[in-house]
């Protein structure tokens, strides 16, 4: 469970360059839930899952993980970074190892688990990430882009954190690449029971896979709420430099034109479904015997 | 789709062959396997293929990054192997990468637009002229005094345009300009490209992996393993859907819902680009249908 309560965090306090990221920010994420984060570049979310995992401290206002005060004196934030996985953005650009699978085993050793241990956990959430043991030998940097950055999600996944939380994980990845890591993340969250927060700059993603939204604007939170209920305030999210799915769109412009379309499309399959009844035949009458 | 004259290009690429050789394994890597391209002057022409399709290499020989192992580019009258020409060659072709921040060099906006031009030694009041029109041709003149890390990511590469610009170019080559923006910041882009292709006439080559964006393109061209593998407007290719997705794209969203939909023998407009082109042939059909 995540906690924050009236967060603030203010870079260079008191310095002449002073600039507040978060502005009493509150609110909770449950165990095993998906929240989709979006906000435009300088909105805050960067800043908050710094927060999250420790990387930062609050200038005021309490993060509480399971309960503990992450910024309290006794808090043991190598504990806590174990608990709160972060894969950064473009984090192919960490990994450093001879071998794939020695690079996804570096977490796991540096938790002081033994080289056996480490591997099991390595194998496995290399599994999890879509990566065949045919690479695992191979150095990182024969990967190709896609295949690189589930390396580098599997070696976060290795010290099996309860909370995994994802910066733009697709960003720079051709439409086959973006397809395949959401559909490992997706699936992680389902078979580990992770809770899941993931970064987006496409609307189109987190429609289709969260649970709930959180919407970041000027260091705070804008709405947090599921995706029907945020996706039908487009101007506003308009207004703060976000967007709706095109098929969003689409639909809101059919139900201006007195369509009777149903609210929540999000995606191609949703839209599909609610145009179907309106566009076929109906089946024809059974004629008379002639 | 009609035959080009030579001639008239800005750009003609002719059989390009591009392969490297990794001094390690001593195994040869061939990149492009004979790429034929002309861009005409004035064109907006978009890039799309899955990564290590070869695009990327095809925007580096347009400027003489990389020469061609065989072939040959030519660029406004200019072959690109003649090395005595690379200066007239990196004139002509202004490009822009993808990350902003490794693009700007100086503290201050109006200094990162006069870099170049002031390297090559342009005089002062004609360099003042151009950086001061090269800033409101991108909408940034009002940020000219601002330092560029405290731009977002959307104006950034928006002074990133502005210093291309203020070379004069004849093209701008684009590689993924957009891929680490946010949904303002792609829109912010996109529509000064956009603009500055419609109203000064600039040739453009545009490197992308959103198809949204490609749809505003003159032409698309795929790329896919070192060839071109589809060429056409952006209503001629978004269509072919299968096709698309065999070489690890997509579509936009609406054109992928005519799609679903004619599947199932609905007879749709199924060229249709955007969320409104989308909704004006649905809307016809389900009133047609009431009336009927």
């Amino acid at each position: 469970m995540i906690k924050l309560e009236n967060v603030s965090y203010i870079y260079m306090q008191g310095g002449p360059f002073e600039k507040t990221a978060l502005e009493d920010v509150s609110f909770s994420i449950n165990p095993g839930e998906f929240v989709g984060v979006i906000g435009h570049t300088g909105s805050g979310k960067s800043t908050m899952i710094q927060l999250l995992n420790g990387l930062l401290k609050p200038s005021s206002g309490r993060v509480l993980i399971d309960g503990e005060d992450i910024g309290s004196k006794g808090a043991d934030l190598r504990a806590l970074r174990f608990k709160v996985g972060l894969v950064m953005q473009y984090p192919e650009y960490q990994l450093f190892e001879e071998t794939v699978i020695k690079d996804i085993c570096f977490g796991p050793l540096n938790m002081g688990l033994t080289k056996a241990e480490a591997r099991q956990r390595a194998e496995f959430a290399a599994n999890m990430a879509g990566l065949s043991h045919t690479l695992f030998e191979k150095s990182p940097f024969e990967l190709s882009g896609g295949q690189k950055r589930r390396a580098a999600i599997a070696g976060i996944l290795a010290m099996e954190p309860k909370i995994l939380i994802l910066d733009e994980p697709t960003a720079g990845l051709d439409p086959r690449g973006r397809d395949e890591i959401l559909f490992k993340i997706r699936d992680m969250h389902k078979r580990m029971n992770l809770t899941v927060l993931l970064v987006s700059h496409s609307m189109e993603d987190v429609a289709k896979l969260a649970d709930r939204i959180l919407v970041m604007n000027g260091g705070r939170v804008e709405m947090f709420d599921v995706p029907d209920k945020v996706f039908s305030r487009s101007a506003r999210l308009r207004e703060i430099g976000l967007s709706v799915p095109q098929i969003t769109n689409v639909a809101d412009r059919l139900r201006k034109a007195g369509i009777d379309i149903p609210k929540g499309i999000y995606t191609t399959g949703d839209a599909f479904r609610a145009l179907m009844p309106l566009l076929s035949e109906p089946l024809p009458e059974r004629r008379e015997n002639a | 789709m009609e035959e080009i004259n030579g001639a008239q290009s800005i750009v003609s690429v002719r059989d390009l062959k591009f392969e490297y050789t990794d001094e390690e394994s001593d195994t040869r890597t061939e990149v492009l396997k004979g790429v034929s391209l002309d861009v005409r002057p004035g064109e907006f022409l978009a890039v799309l293929g899955h990564n290590g399709s070869g695009k990327s290499t095809l925007a580096k020989h347009l400027n003489a990054i990389l020469l061609p192992t065989s072939g040959s580019v030519v660029v406004d009258g200019i072959d690109t192997s003649d090395t005595d020409r690379l200066f007239d060659i990196r004139r002509r072709v202004g490009m822009v990468f993808q990350n902003p921040d490794n693009q700007l060099v100086a503290t201050i906006v109006e200094e990162d637009v006069a870099f170049a031009p002031e390297n090559l030694g342009v005089p002062g009041d004609e360099l003042r002229r151009r950086v001061d029109e090269a800033l409101e041709l991108v909408g940034m003149s009002r940020f000219k005094r601002h330092a560029p890390h405290m731009l977002s990511g959307g104006q950034k590469q928006r002074v990133a345009i502005a210093g291309v610009l203020a070379m004069q170019p004849k093209i701008l080559v684009m590689d993924e300009p957009t891929a680490m923006l946010d949904p303002s910041g792609r829109r912010e882009v996109l529509n000064t490209v956009s603009r500055l292709n419609r109203e000064q006439g600039m040739t453009v080559v545009f490197i992308t992996h959103y198809m949204d964006e490609a749809v505003k393109a003159d032409r698309v061209i795929v790329m896919d393993s070192g060839v071109i593998a589809m060429q056409g407007t952006p209503r001629e290719i978004f269509p072919q859907v299968e096709r698309l997705v065999e070489l690890g794209l997509d579509t936009p969203q609406s054109t992928y819902l005519m799609y679903m939909l004619n599947k199932q023998g609905l007879g749709l407009d199924g060229s249709v680009l955007d969320d409104k082109e989308c909704a004006e042939a649905l809307i016809r059909r389900i009133k047609r249908k009431a009336e009927n």
